[in-house]
């Protein structure tokens, strides 16, 4: 279009009224001076004004051409239609709040689960130039090997170690607390390139022994603990009894490695850890241990270099990984599958990469959601088209052409799904809350989860390809209506046509309702598979506390025995407690303590580890958890700091490396020297996931191995409420500094677990419910529409002696054979999408028989229950009323 | 005989014609086009309008309102620079083509 013709078409359609009236002018005067001329022929005035308007033709098929002529027609008309499509819904409200309703559902529910995937899989993550973060040796490794890697990598610009979630407390003030801190080494916040609200983030060097007195803290920590105080910068805090100085503010809403991160503290790199190798004396690699090469919890952010891809820098560090392996072959180096295990990832992937199977499933079950939505939709525009096939036709007839129609058409289901999908963007934003902490809190980036500009795009295509997919085929179908055929047909009944295609949507609905049925079914099973495992200890009546002392205050181990011991006899000692004792770990506290054990009579090669979870106890541990003995003895106060060093392991440790031989009175040691005698064996505990199978365990005497921070779980015989406020009263009076948290009971913990597993089960029976109701209401309201409109052939058909139940009959055969259609695709769809959720199943096959015969029964159910009441309706046709009303 | 059919083209080459001679309004040059070919064709509202709206928004006419001769406020069609350049062009075009659609059906001997 040339710029002229593109001003002119504007220039009329700013004038569109104008031009409207120019057209009457027009046409009056050529009316005029046709009449005239029919009069100058002899015809009466009256006569010759009638002929006028014959000879002219339709005066609406005049104005639509001209102003299609014109080019302004499609946009004039676009509003006209606009306030038309409008209006039409006002006079139909229920059918107007059914499907914008339905619409709103489907997308509401869509652009929530979206909102999560965006911010969590979608969204870079907020810093600079993501694209070259990378994280390096997926899943934990040691300082040592940070310290190769910085040294000797040829593909990373900059590397950085952490260690998350570091429990600390701060103290020092009124109110102690616990902060979850991170250790970075200091370029962390470099490789981040983040750069801070206030002050400065750490110096080289500030992760060497010495210099190392320094903090930053969170915004959040300084907004909601130092009252957003500018001076808080060159001031001293104090970290676990320790004074550090707070050099800096890291900007809003970082919290870089997990959402709870509120302080970061240099993680001490020494630089001679690195150094010890099989060479070295014991000495260095006693000490090593738990420090260099044995504390695996650490991870490892890397920058690559311009131009890098992450491929080569695997390569890079599987070549520093061979390194390591022929300068240290002790400990992790040693195993066999060591180089298998050095990955490199970008960080983002890293980061979501549990969380997105869950996220994924959920985002492709509310979309089938939508498309349910979108099936009943159109049916319900189906059933009512029949109805308005009159007024197509007569619209038709006085020279509404069959685009125009058709765009009318359109447009009111664009207006209809407009209507939903805002209704959906505010239901999205009212359920987002509910979304957010239904999922596990651990899932990445939660915290920006937000209704953001994304959100909002999703939503608007996701209307208009809801607006395109309920209202194509109704609206084609309705504006092809033949108009002779229709006029005739008073009645105005659904024609064969029609009911075809509503058919074919109920269908679809019942396969979509099969489909999500399926997979709830599945996740639910699961999940009842899960919560069926016993964890092995007592859940309900026992209470737990996590402490963190400041350690400063108790670094020697003196210091440490006292306190548990104080702690443990008073809580002994109070009303209502079965058991008290103190743990370095808690089952499912969602922390591991892995260590590498000797085992006397298995262990031949030093280098090859095995891994024990390990729980250092008092002795009343067992009795507190209600962890049974199997064979010898718990631990007693006998086992004290001047005892005999002694052990207990759980069954599966036994039976795995004491197998055929007796396991009370065999030794296991720590990589260092100093055996230990098993006393006894224990029932297994899970740990942490109640999916996992479980894994050796070790327990030994705390006082023999004092450990700060740790936990205390108390058995209640009453109620355990009381519990809680027990451990605090007992706290605060041995050690007033000591914040204390997760305050929970066994059974939360537990329950905590299994927040991913129940929130896809119930997310998904929400959506099941969803599509059940959705599909019985289309079912419904299709059978329901079909009675009706046969009741004049019911009706003959009973007249001339058909019985009721024959007529029952007819209807439901017609019902049945939609139900059976859904079901048999619905199946088969169900078999192939199964497969997506193998991932979040325990103990369920993805083609669990039991479930892919309960669902489509319910679900062939339901469309039957829901076609028998219309069936029945069928069956109280007076045949006498009805023929008369005729 | 019955009018045939015109097409939208030659209608619109009737039209611009017609108005090569002076501004006319929609009725006259309905009327000028049916007198011109002795009768023959004739031109509906139905597609005079939207032709002539057509070509407005082509600029090859433009519309002024002004008095007919009876006395009446009437809008008057008259051709634009480029429509007098399109007429000619146009109509030399349609010569050659009806020539040669003439050669053969003469050659045909029906």
């Amino acid at each position: 279009m040339t710029p002229m013709r593109f001003l002119r078409r504007l220039g009329a359609l700013l004038r569109g009224r104008n031009v409207d009236r120019d057209m009457d002018a027009e046409m009056s005067f050529h009316l005029e001076m046709e009449a005239a001329d029919f009069e100058r022929s002899g015809l009466p005035p009256d006569e010759a004004r009638r002929r006028a308007r014959q000879t002219f033709g339709g005066v609406q098929r005049f104005r639509e051409e001209g102003r299609d002529a014109r080019g302004v027609g499609p946009a004039r008309d676009l509003s006209g239609d606009l306030r038309f499509g409008l209006r039409i819904l006002r006079r139909s409200p229920v059918f107007t709040i059914v499907a914008v309703g339905t619409l709103a559902l489907g997308i509401g529910a869509n652009s929530a689960i979206f909102s999560v995937v965006n911010a969590v899989l979608l969204q870079p993550l907020p810093f600079p130039d993501t694209r070259s973060l990378v994280s390096v040796w997926d899943g934990g490794h040691s300082i040592a090997e940070f310290t190769y890697i910085r040294d000797r990598s040829r593909t990373l610009q900059s590397v950085a170690t952490y260690f998350p979630n570091y429990g600390v407390s701060l103290s020092g003030t009124d109110q102690p607390m616990r902060l979850t801190s991170a250790q970075v080494s200091a370029e962390f916040f470099d490789v981040l390139r983040v750069n801070p609200l206030r002050g400065r983030f750490f110096n080289n060097g500030e992760d060497g022994p010495g210099a190392d007195r320094v903090a930053v803290i969170s915004h959040a920590l300084w907004r909601d603990r130092f009252g957003s105080d500018p001076d808080i910068i060159g001031r001293p805090i104090e970290i676990d009894g320790l004074s550090r100085q707070v050099v800096g503010i890291a900007p809003a809403g970082f919290t870089f490695p997990s959402s709870e991160t509120r302080i970061w503290i240099p993680l001490l790199i020494d630089p001679t850890g690195a150094r010890c190798t099989s060479t070295s004396p014991p000495r260095c690699r006693e000490t090593a241990v738990g420090y260099s090469w044995g504390g695996y919890g650490h991870q490892i952010i890397g920058r690559l270099k311009d131009g890098v891809t992450t491929e080569q820098a695997r390569v890079d560090v599987h070549r520093i990984g061979e390194d390591l392996q022929r300068e240290n072959p002790i400990w992790r180096p040693a195993m066999p599958e060591y180089l298998a295990g050095l990955k490199v990832s970008d960080l983002r992937y890293r980061l979501v990469q549990d969380s997105q199977r869950l996220l994924w499933v959920l985002l492709g079950a509310v979309g089938l959601v939508l498309a349910m939505a979108c099936a009943n939709v159109a049916n319900l525009l189906v059933v009512r088209g029949a109805a308005r096939t009159r007024e197509m036709s007569i619209r038709a007839a006085v020279g509404a052409g069959t685009r125009r129609l058709s765009r009318q058409l359109f447009l009111e289901h664009l207006l209809l799904a407009t209507l939903g999908g805002a209704a959906g963007l505010l239901l999205a934003f009212i359920l987002m809350p509910a979304l957010v902490s239904l999922l596990p809190a651990n899932t990445p980036r939660l915290d920006e989860v937000q209704l953001d500009g994304w959100v909002v795009v999703f939503t608007v295509v996701a209307t208009g390809l809801t607006a395109l997919l309920s209202g194509i085929a109704p609206a084609r179908r309705l504006a092809r209506t033949n108009g002779l055929q229709a006029i005739g047909n008073a009645r105005g009944g659904i024609g064969a046509p029609h009911r075809r295609l509503a058919g074919v949507l109920v269908s679809a609905q019942i396969a979509i309702g099969v489909m999500l049925a399926i997979g709830a079914g599945l996740l639910v099973r699961s999940l009842a598979r899960i919560m069926d495992v016993d964890p092995g200890f007592e859940t309900v009546q026992v209470v737990t506390a996590q402490v963190d002392p400041p350690r400063a205050r108790y670094a020697t181990p003196d210091r440490a025995r006292d306190l548990v011991r104080q702690a443990v006899e008073r809580l002994a000692a109070s009303p209502g407690v079965v058991a008290a004792a103190v743990t370095s770990q808690l089952p499912f506290d969602q922390t591991n303590h892995g260590m590498a054990m000797w085992i006397d009579g298995f262990t031949t090669d030093p280098n090859k580890l095995e891994f024990f979870e390990l729980r250092k106890v008092t002795p009343d541990f067992f009795k507190a958890m209600g962890i049974a003995v199997k064979q010898g003895r718990a631990f007693t106060s006998g086992d004290g700091a001047n005892g005999a060093p002694v052990a207990i392991v759980s069954e599966t440790a036994a039976k795995r490396y004491w197998a055929n031989r007796s396991v009370v009175g065999g030794q296991v040691r720590f990589p260092w020297p100093g055996w230990m005698s098993v006393v006894g064996v224990v029932a297994d505990v899970r740990n942490n996931d109640l999916k996992k199978p479980e894994v050796p365990a070790v327990y030994v005497p705390f006082d023999q191995v004092p450990e700060i921070p740790f936990a205390i779980t108390v058995r209640m015989s009453g109620d355990p409420a009381a519990g809680t406020t027990l451990i605090r009263r007992v706290m605060a009076e041995v050690a007033k500094d000591t914040p204390l948290s997760r305050e929970r009971t066994m059974a939360a913990l537990v329950d905590d677990s299994v927040i991913g597993a129940r929130a896809a089960a119930v997310l998904l029976l929400g959506f099941g419910a969803l599509a059940l109701l959705l599909g019985s209401i289309g079912t419904y309201g299709l059978v329901a529409y079909g009675v009706e409109t046969r009741q004049r052939e019911f009706a003959v058909r009973m007249a001339v002696g058909a019985q009721a139940s024959s007529v029952m009959h007819l209807v439901l055969r017609d019902g049945a054979r939609l139900a059976l259609w859904g079901v048999a695709i619905g199946l088969a769809g169900a078999f192939i999408l199964s497969r997506t959720v193998r991932g979040l199943l325990f103990e369920v096959a993805p083609n669990d028989p039991v479930t892919f015969t309960a669902a489509p029964l319910l679900l062939a159910v339901t469309a039957m229950v829901a076609c028998a009441i219309p069936a029945w309706r069928a069956t109280r046709v007076d045949p006498n009323a009805t023929l008369r009303r005729e | 005989m019955a009018a045939p059919e015109l097409q939208q083209g030659t209608l619109d080459l009737l039209i611009l014609t017609t108005l090569h001679l002076g501004p006319l309004h929609g009725w006259a040059i309905s009327r000028r086009i049916q007198y011109q070919s002795g009768e023959v064709l004739r031109v509906g509202q139905g597609s005079l309008y939207p032709a002539l709206y057509r070509l407005e928004e082509r600029g090859l006419i433009r519309a002024t309102w002004g008095i007919s001769d009876e006395g009446r406020k009437a809008k008057f069609y008259q051709l634009t620079a480029a429509g007098k350049r399109a007429v000619v062009r146009e109509s030399s075009a349609w010569r050659t083509y009806s020539g040669a659609v003439n050669l053969v059906l003469e050659g045909s001997g029906i």
